[in-house]
């Protein structure tokens, strides 16, 4: 007997497993590159950097990649895409964390203006 | 003022850190809690939420080219400086309009037929509330002008005080999160609208409280977070008008 021709196809529930997997593998995978390529563009540039004083290239460059990368990451799979986002808001969150144990510099030279 | 909170252990906890922090917290508690009520799918909150974080960290430097001009270029231009908070500052205008037009991106990603992007409306409110008393332990968003209203306040390094102008924005926020919450469910108030209606609020009590703060005037009077107030009312305005024109074709 022939069997059907989409007998190889996985019942729904395999297949749900499956898309999930494949979904957390490409946020695993944009999670880990954004880290690694921030701490690549960390490696190039520095706080404090203006294009003036740094150059623009680096910058340009840095960005360029970034959002090259994010567009690649997004064409293999959306999720590896939010993956990338995921490094960058844990990123600011651990930062944010080390911050509250230093002072912080947001606006500490904001003008007051004269007495009236 | 009291940018120290308290010490663990001898190492100091600073306020405007600790509500940045706190202020996120909540936000993200709120969104979670709104997103359970509304039964939105895992699969939608966390790329919106990803994308409306990253957005609005990028949007709160952005703003600053803005309000700042050229001397904010430091922390604008270097990328990493987007991840490190304490590198420079960021504007709560910037932030909101960035993690709107992030998460908008996300959801048009994710193709939603409609915007399910509500929950963020009472979670912005309570997390800038939180956020703000920060600002006032510290003295570091700048208070607000002179002046000799019973409720004003020292700051450091003047012999005057000042309107909390902080504590004002707090006191707005935790008002108008009890106002989205009672209007959460109104059926005009869906699919983007009571995010659209909290960001359009913010600007307008935003605009009026620059008046007591004390930002540089751009031109007209005027500061540039009233221009950038102006600017967001001015797009909500556009968005509501045009589908009329559209339809009535």
């Amino acid at each position: 007997m022939i069997p059907p021709r989409n007998s190889e196809t996985p019942p729904p529930a395999e297949r749900t497993v499956d898309r999930a997997a494949r979904a957390f593998f490409a946020a695993v995978l944009g999670f880990v590159l954004g880290i690694i390529l921030d701490f690549v563009v960390t490696l190039t540039a520095s706080p404090g950097s203006t294009p003036g004083r740094y150059g623009v290239a680096p910058i340009v460059l840095a960005w360029a990649v970034t959002i090259g990368l994010a567009a690649v990451l997004y064409r293999i799979h959306h999720w590896a895409l939010y993956g990338m986002l995921g490094a960058y808001a844990a990123l600011f969150l651990l930062l944010l964390t080390s911050g509250m144990f230093g002072p912080y510099t947001c606006f500490g030279a904001y003008g007051y203006p004269s007495p009236p | 003022m009291v940018p120290v909170l308290f010490e663990v252990a001898g190492v100091p906890i600073y306020s405007h850190g600790f509500f940045l922090m706190l202020g996120l917290l909540t936000c993200l508690a709120v969104v979670v809690f709104e997103a359970r009520r509304r039964r939105w799918p895992a699969g939608e909150v966390i790329p919106i939420g990803l994308a409306a974080f990253v957005g609005g960290m990028v949007g709160a430097r952005v703003a600053m080219l803005f309000f700042h001009g050229w001397d904010a270029a430091p922390f604008v231009f270097v990328q990493q400086t987007y991840f490190d908070p304490a590198v420079g500052p960021g504007s709560i205008l910037g932030g909101v309009v960035g993690a709107y037009i992030g998460g908008h991106l996300a959801s048009r990603s994710l193709r939603n037929a409609g915007c399910t992007c509500d929950a963020f409306a009472p979670a912005m409110a309570l997390g800038m509330a939180v956020g703000r008393i920060g600002d006032y332990l510290s003295a570091e968003d700048g208070l607000g002008k002179p002046t000799t209203l019973p409720w004003a306040v020292p700051v450091p390094g003047v012999d005057y005080l000042v309107h909390p102008a902080p504590l004002y924005d707090s006191a707005f926020n935790v008002l108008w999160f009890g106002a989205l919450i009672a209007l959460r469910d109104q059926p005009f108030l869906q699919n983007g609208n009571l995010l659209k209606l909290a960001i359009g609020g913010y600007a307008v009590f935003r605009f009026a409280i620059e008046f007591v703060r004390n930002n540089d005037v751009l031109a007209f009077g005027l500061t540039p977070q009233q221009y950038a107030c102006l600017l967001t009312l001015g797009a909500l305005a556009i968005y509501y008008v045009r589908p009329r024109q559209l339809a009535s074709r």
